[in-house]
């Protein structure tokens, strides 16, 4: 046997050059006779896979959030912005609203259907009398021939009902002012407006 | 072992076709931001009716039974309280509801006193509220629903509004 010849698998050319036989025992317990080291297992922990990330929780909670947000979206017949100087007096009322020509009266201003008629700093409103304020007056007119045109074509039929959206300070003057202007242009069916108080029943 | 070879096989061919959700995930996380910051903190509104003086209860009752003259009641409501009266002050006496210590109107006095005049004459529903000017519509408001009703029962749910001399 020459150095040029194979040595087998496992085993190693001695000093002498003889290649002996490979001895299992020895190949499983290492060259001193020792155990060899097993390799490490890695162990997956479930859920700490990155690539693989699951996204039905996440879809759940979008899911709801987006059913929750519509259906308060949907369930407002009219929206009313409340802010500073907007925010109607709380009541125990309980009849709900209901769609209709609606004025209102913020801490600076009178609106008709969100369109913006009157300054109150340019309103005077006399002392022991109701007055008529001709800016409104003609902004529900134009309303009422407009609720009357959509009846004539085939809309629902005008019954002269009128929301008053009205601030918590308003001067109890400015109220009857406004319903009253509100009879003489073919309105004759108010209601106001309130925030539910919070604990009353549905 | 040729079925569950094939059941194998449609597992695996399952796992395959599974499901695409990241672009519908993409439109519902759209719509949601898109709702969230034009959403506003949801305010339930209620309707208080009215009755226009034009158009007042009390005023057909009185033509529908000219003999029959119904007992007018009258809340006033001042810079110094309430005042609760009828047109016939021989059957019950106006009574004042002043204001309490710390400035504010006394409701809850106000909706005993209109239960007791209720009781006393029997009277109907409806209720003529005359306030001072200056008066601020959430007082006004208050009044209203202290009239309104006593738990279940109604009150004086039909209020007209009215301008004329407080206490005149």
């Amino acid at each position: 046997m020459t150095h040029d010849e194979a040595v087998p698998p496992g085993g190693h050319r001695s000093a002498d050059g003889l290649v002996p036989p490979v001895d299992p025992v020895a190949e499983a317990y290492g060259r001193e006779g020792e155990p060899r080291k097993r390799r490490r297992k890695v162990v997956k922990i479930p859920g700490t896979d990155v690539s693989s990330l699951n996204i039905v929780p996440m879809m759940d909670i979008m899911t709801i959030l987006l059913v929750f947000l519509i259906q308060s979206f949907a369930t407002e017949p009219q929206n009313i912005n409340v802010n500073l100087g907007l925010r109607p007096p709380e009541s125990t009322a309980t009849d709900l609203m209901e769609p209709a020509a609606r004025v209102i009266v913020t801490a600076d201003a009178i609106l008709v259907e969100n369109d913006e008629v009157v300054r109150l700093a340019d309103l005077k409103i006399q002392e022991g009398g109701q007055v008529e304020i001709p800016a409104v007056r003609d902004a529900l007119l134009d309303r009422a021939d407009h609720l009357r045109a959509l009846e004539r074509m085939g809309g629902a039929p005008f019954d002269g009902k009128l929301l008053l959206v009205a601030h918590q300070t308003t001067p109890y003057s400015l109220i009857t002012s406004v319903l009253f202007t509100a009879g003489q242009a073919r309105f004759g069916e108010y209601k106001l407006v309130v925030m539910q108080q919070s604990g009353t029943p549905e | 072992m040729r079925g569950r070879h094939h059941h194998d096989q449609n597992l695996f061919e399952m796992d395959e076709h599974e499901l695409n959700l990241v672009p519908y995930l993409d439109i519902v996380t759209t719509l949601v931001i898109f709702l969230v910051f034009t959403f506003q903190v949801v305010i339930e509104f209620r309707l208080i009716e009215i009755i226009p003086p034009a158009f007042g209860a009390s005023a057909q009752q009185a033509q529908d039974k000219p003999e029959e003259k119904p007992v007018n009641v009258t809340l006033f409501i001042t810079d110094t309280g309430y005042l609760l009266q009828t047109d016939r002050d021989d059957l019950i006496a106006p009574a004042a509801i002043p204001l309490e210590a710390d400035g504010t109107y006394d409701a809850e006095r106000l909706k005993q006193t209109a239960i007791s005049f209720k009781r006393q004459l029997s009277l109907g529903e409806s209720l003529i509220l005359i306030a001072e000017d200056d008066i601020q519509y959430d007082v006004v408001v208050e009044a209203m629903d202290a009239i309104r009703m006593d738990g279940e029962s109604w009150l004086f749910p039909d209020v007209l509004l009215a301008k004329g001399q407080v206490g005149g």
